[in-house]
């Protein structure tokens, strides 16, 4: 009982300011030059003591990565990466290029180029150009060209954009479908994949967005043209590897709600990302490979009072239900690997018809321009609803820094361990 | 642990977490006038013993550290600043709505409040009039490295400390001490009363109990022949006996030593820690322009200022700028390493707490090759003092800004005029002029354009329309290839769910909000305007400034505080 008034009295002192209870003023003299008793708030001091064990992974870091620090302080005094971004950029800052570097999980290193535009032919048109080409020459490009805010629908903002993706993946990883598959299994497999598609989007409130999307979607599978490993034919039946070899053509429509109230896209310290969408793959060709997807997905940021020093929380949830009988081929099933973020877990390393994940990230000034990462992850595939339990959950965990500078992430580096072996992954995309 | 204590931490920990998070800023703490004043002259009792005022050590003297300094964990161990330590950076805790700092113990807004006029520039604290009987009776006297100083006692009673310059640079110390007391002064510190005026040695004669402090801190009795030795050194005035001298006179109160730059004297009216206090933290970039590098805690003063009834509070002081203007840097080129007494102060003879934080620098300042008074070796950024000081590491972009607002205020004729006043030789007038305008500058161009630089923000309300007005400090500070800037605004609601007038471009500094606008305002609910400074050749706008609007129960739109980023 006394650990619980203590515990509630620290709560009430905390939330103070919240609670609009602030310090006492003192009685005004004059209207302009009130007589006031300056002093910190009361959740100062005690936030002081109580944060001091969330700072020690900063200390610990900083240790470990001073060489770093002392380049990112001068880098920070002498504005360099705002020097660079100048030279990648065009004077009115609606042209970039930048460069892409990336690597692990499976895709070995690899790097490519970005070129973005935000506003073509100064009439406000988006178009960003990325190609990318890894160590094992898999491929990937894709373009997207639209408008956002474009006009008005009964006084709805709307968006459009189309997009063209290409990619071709010469050893993509397959281990089976379940949860409970193992390395004994790895296998690859060659992907070829093009989708062409088009959307408009509804911004209802400021923070709340409706997509609707149309696209086609024309993939083959063969067996992997690089890679140490068995291709997926030698590995496995074909009724476990549906579609391996064929080509398979899907039409595409789908519905997304989006509601997001973060503040920054790239390094968010609060609001959220919550999205539910649904999408009906129309297979239009021969064989029954129809489907519906479900996503449900929700992240949310919580600065812990000091800057940059963030909670982020996220969970996902996936379901792939088929319809006329059908089968999804093997390489869309859902995937739980680094990129779900699994972060343990390498490219591909669980797949079924269905996930689950969730993940608890603590962000932490270390230097400058550097932020520290500790994250636990987990999650788990399912064939069907009914199999989901609270058993063969995948655990991962690990740390990490993020490069930043000029409120975007630059670069990431996180290193993550969930049983299988340390996992390294290098990339310029957040994670959460 | 039993099953229902694990549930209360899992329960109370992310709710302590998530509500202070949900914190407001603290900006908006104070009533939404943008000059207030502290009440920390609450009648407290004497909160230390009397120390007699003499010139300052060039060393720390042995106060304690506050045991609080631990848990902020700045390391002074490790020399690590805290705003280098992770989340480490806290602004400063004193700043009311509109990041001013109020009128207090330690600082009175002057020349960045109102229109200060040369005379009462270069009067400054004031001058000191000296009694007419003109006998006074040394106390002590010693040899600091860059002057010689006599603490005295007038036949009225009064104290004075003399201090003098060095015969190969006359002029320099007096003239530093006088220009940088002004300089401060106006800013808004505290100095003592104090002028140059003309002695003659024949005016002092030894107590018996005299004292003579030598470089290295050591104490002596004194005696007549160390009075002889000492006039013999000092500069006279041409063709006369006098020596030009600057005097400040005690001021009024008990003196209690120095205060330090981190920590409190925990009484009830010192509530925020020394290293968070906006006025000591903007000495960074005062201090950088005058390269008075001994802003350090032995030269500061605190006065427990008695009322009737013996219980008073205490006005802190800065004393001791003899060493500015470029006159450490030379005073230390005459030094020979190792043997010179002033690189081996003898810290014996100092008091030590039992526990003590005191890095080494402290002790022993470091010793570095001397730098010259000039623009050129100036670094705005790694310009530090002779030890280290907890508040100037502690200061932010927000800090600096305020300083490079008063430092703007500081504009070439009124340097001419209080460096003209101090009377130093000629070819060191014309030089000290063109390197102050220089250094000046300089900072002003390295600080103004890594943050927001706008103040001064004053609203005004006509027929339903509200006019926001602000000033751009690195208009006023001259900075250059600025000409042309314009400022992205926007106005929003406090929680930015919504646009009340989207993000647009003014080329001037101010904002009007039409009627419309204003009448589409609910009273009481707190507003933000937006603004983003562009400047013509930099693709960056500058981090923006949120400026927070009421509108009150009248319909007028007030100024409720503002916010940097």
């Amino acid at each position: 009982m006394p650990r619980v008034f203590i515990a509630i009295c620290l709560v009430i002192l905390l939330s103070l300011p919240a609670l609009g209870l602030a310090d006492s003023k003192g009685a005004p003299t004059s209207p302009d030059e009130p007589i006031v008793k300056i002093a910190p708030p009361p959740s100062h001091a005690v936030r002081q003591v109580l944060y001091f064990p969330l700072k020690l992974p900063a200390y610990a870091l900083r240790a470990a990565t001073l060489p770093i620090g002392l380049l990112s302080r001068l880098i920070e005094r002498e504005r360099i990466i705002e020097r660079a971004a100048e030279l990648l950029s065009n004077r009115e800052k609606t042209l970039w290029a930048y460069p892409i570097i990336e690597g692990g999980a499976g895709t070995g290193f690899g790097g490519g180029m970005g070129l973005t535009h935000i506003d073509l032919f100064g009439q406000g048109y988006n178009l960003k150009l990325i190609y990318k080409n890894h160590i094992d020459l898999s491929q990937d490009a894709s373009a997207s060209f639209g408008k956002p805010l474009a006009f008005t629908m009964s006084g709805i903002p709307v968006s459009w954009a189309t997009n063209v993706w290409w990619m071709r993946h010469t050893d993509e990883d397959y281990y089976g479908s379940g949860p409970s598959t193992t390395r004994a299994t790895h296998s690859q497999f060659l992907v070829n994949h093009t989708s062409v598609g088009g959307g408009l989007a509804w911004q209802l409130l400021p923070p709340l967005s409706l997509n609707f999307g149309i696209g086609y979607d024309i993939a083959t599978t063969g067996p992997n043209s690089e890679g140490s490993f068995l291709s997926v034919d030698q590995t496995f039946v074909p009724a476990n590897i549906p579609a391996f070899g064929r080509w398979i053509h899907y039409i595409s429509i789908g519905f997304k709600a989006q509601y997001d109230t973060r503040d920054n896209v790239s390094m968010t310290e609060r609001g959220g990302l919550h999205s539910a969408s649904i999408t009906r793959f129309q297979h239009a060709g021969i064989g029954s490979y129809d489907y519906i997807q479900y996503e449900l997905d929700g992240r949310h940021f919580f600065n812990l009072g000091f800057k940059r020093m963030v909670l982020a929380l996220h969970g996902g949830l996936t379901f792939q239900q088929t319809t006329s009988g059908g089968q999804v081929p093997f390489y869309r099933l859902a995937t739980l690997d680094a990129n779900s973020p699994l972060r343990g877990f390498p490219r591909g390393r669980f797949r079924d018809r269905n996930f689950i994940i969730l993940n608890a990230e603590y962000r932490f000034p270390v230097w400058d321009g550097i932020d520290g990462v500790g994250f636990v992850d987990t999650g788990r595939v399912f064939h069907s609803p009914s199999d989901l339990s609270f058993n063969d959950f995948k655990y991962s965990a690990g740390g990490g820094l993020r490069v930043r500078a000029l409120g975007l992430m630059l670069l990431r580096l996180d290193i993550a361990y969930g049983g299988e072996g340390i996992n390294t992954l290098l990339g310029i995309s957040k994670s959460l | 642990m039993r099953y229902g204590r694990r549930n209360t931490i899992y329960f109370v920990l992310p709710l302590v977490f998530i509500l202070s998070s949900c914190a407001h800023e603290w900006g908006l703490r104070y009533p939404p006038s943008r000059w207030i004043v502290a009440n920390d002259r609450q009648s407290i009792l004497q909160p230390g013993k009397e120390v007699p005022f003499v010139y300052p050590l060039g060393a720390t003297p042995g106060y304690t550290r506050q045991v609080e300094m631990l848990f902020e964990l700045t390391a002074r161990v490790a020399e690590i600043p805290a705003k280098a330590l992770p989340g480490g950076e806290t602004p400063a805790l004193n700043v009311n709505n509109f990041d001013e700092i109020p009128d207090s113990a330690w600082f009175t807004n002057r020349v960045w409040r109102r229109d200060v006029a040369l005379d009462e520039l270069i009067r400054g604290p004031g001058n000191v009039v000296l009694p007419s009987a003109k006998a006074f009776k040394v106390t002590a006297m010693g040899d600091a490295a860059v002057t010689q100083w006599l603490a005295v006692q007038g036949n009225d009673g009064s104290e004075y400390i003399f201090s003098f310059d060095r015969q190969d640079r006359p002029t320099m110390a007096t003239g530093a001490a006088f220009i940088v007391s002004r300089v401060l002064f106006a800013a808004g510190y505290n100095i003592p009363p104090g002028n140059i005026v003309a002695v003659d040695p024949k005016w002092f004669s030894l107590l018996p109990q005299a004292t003579l402090r030598k470089p290295e801190g050591s104490v002596r009795v004194a005696t007549k022949d160390d009075l002889e030795i000492f006039f013999r050194r000092t500069t006279r005035e041409a063709r006369s006996r006098l020596i030009r001298a600057y005097v400040i006179k005690k001021p009024d109160g008990i003196h209690l030593g120095s205060f330090s730059f981190s920590g409190r004297r925990h009484n009830s009216n010192d509530r925020i820690s020394h290293q968070h206090r906006r006025e000591l933290r903007g000495l960074d970039i005062l201090c950088a322009w005058l390269d008075h590098r001994m802003v350090i805690d032995s030269h500061t003063a605190d006065f427990f200022i008695p009322g009737a009834d013996g219980r008073g509070f205490v006005k802190h002081y800065l004393i001791g700028f003899e060493g500015s203007l470029g006159n450490l840097s030379a005073a230390l080129a005459h030094i020979d390493e190792p043997t010179h007494p002033q690189t081996k102060l003898k810290t014996t003879s100092m008091k030590f707490p039992p526990v003590t934080l005191y890095s080494r620098y402290e002790l022993l300042p470091k010793r570095e090759q001397p730098t010259p008074f000039d623009a050129a070796s100036l670094s705005p950024y790694w310009w530090e003092p002779w030890v280290p000081n907890p508040a100037l590491w502690n200061a932010t972009k927000r800090d600096e800004l305020w300083g490079a607002a008063i430092l703007s205020r500081f504009t070439d004729d009124r340097i001419a005029a209080i460096v003209r006043a101090a009377n130093v030789e000629p070819g060191v007038e014309a030089n000290l002029l063109d390197v102050l305008g220089k250094r000046r500058d300089k900072l002003f161009n390295f600080w103004l354009e890594r943050i927001n630089p706008l103040g001064n923000f004053g609203a005004s309300f006509k027929e339903g329309e509200a006019i926001i007005s602000f000033e751009d400090i690195a208009f006023t500070a001259h900075v250059p290839d600025i000409k042309g800037s314009s400022y992205r605004w926007c106005l929003r609601t406090a929680n930015a769910r919504k646009m009340l007038i989207d993000w647009q471009i003014s080329p001037h500094s101010v904002i009007s909000l039409s009627k419309d606008v204003v009448d589409h305002m609910a009273i009481g609910r707190t507003y933000v305007i937006e603004i983003e400074t562009l400047r013509p050749k930099s693709k960056w706008s500058t981090p923006s400034v949120n400026v927070f609007l009421k509108k009150k129960e009248d319909g007028i739109i007030e100024l409720a505080g503002l916010a940097r980023h």
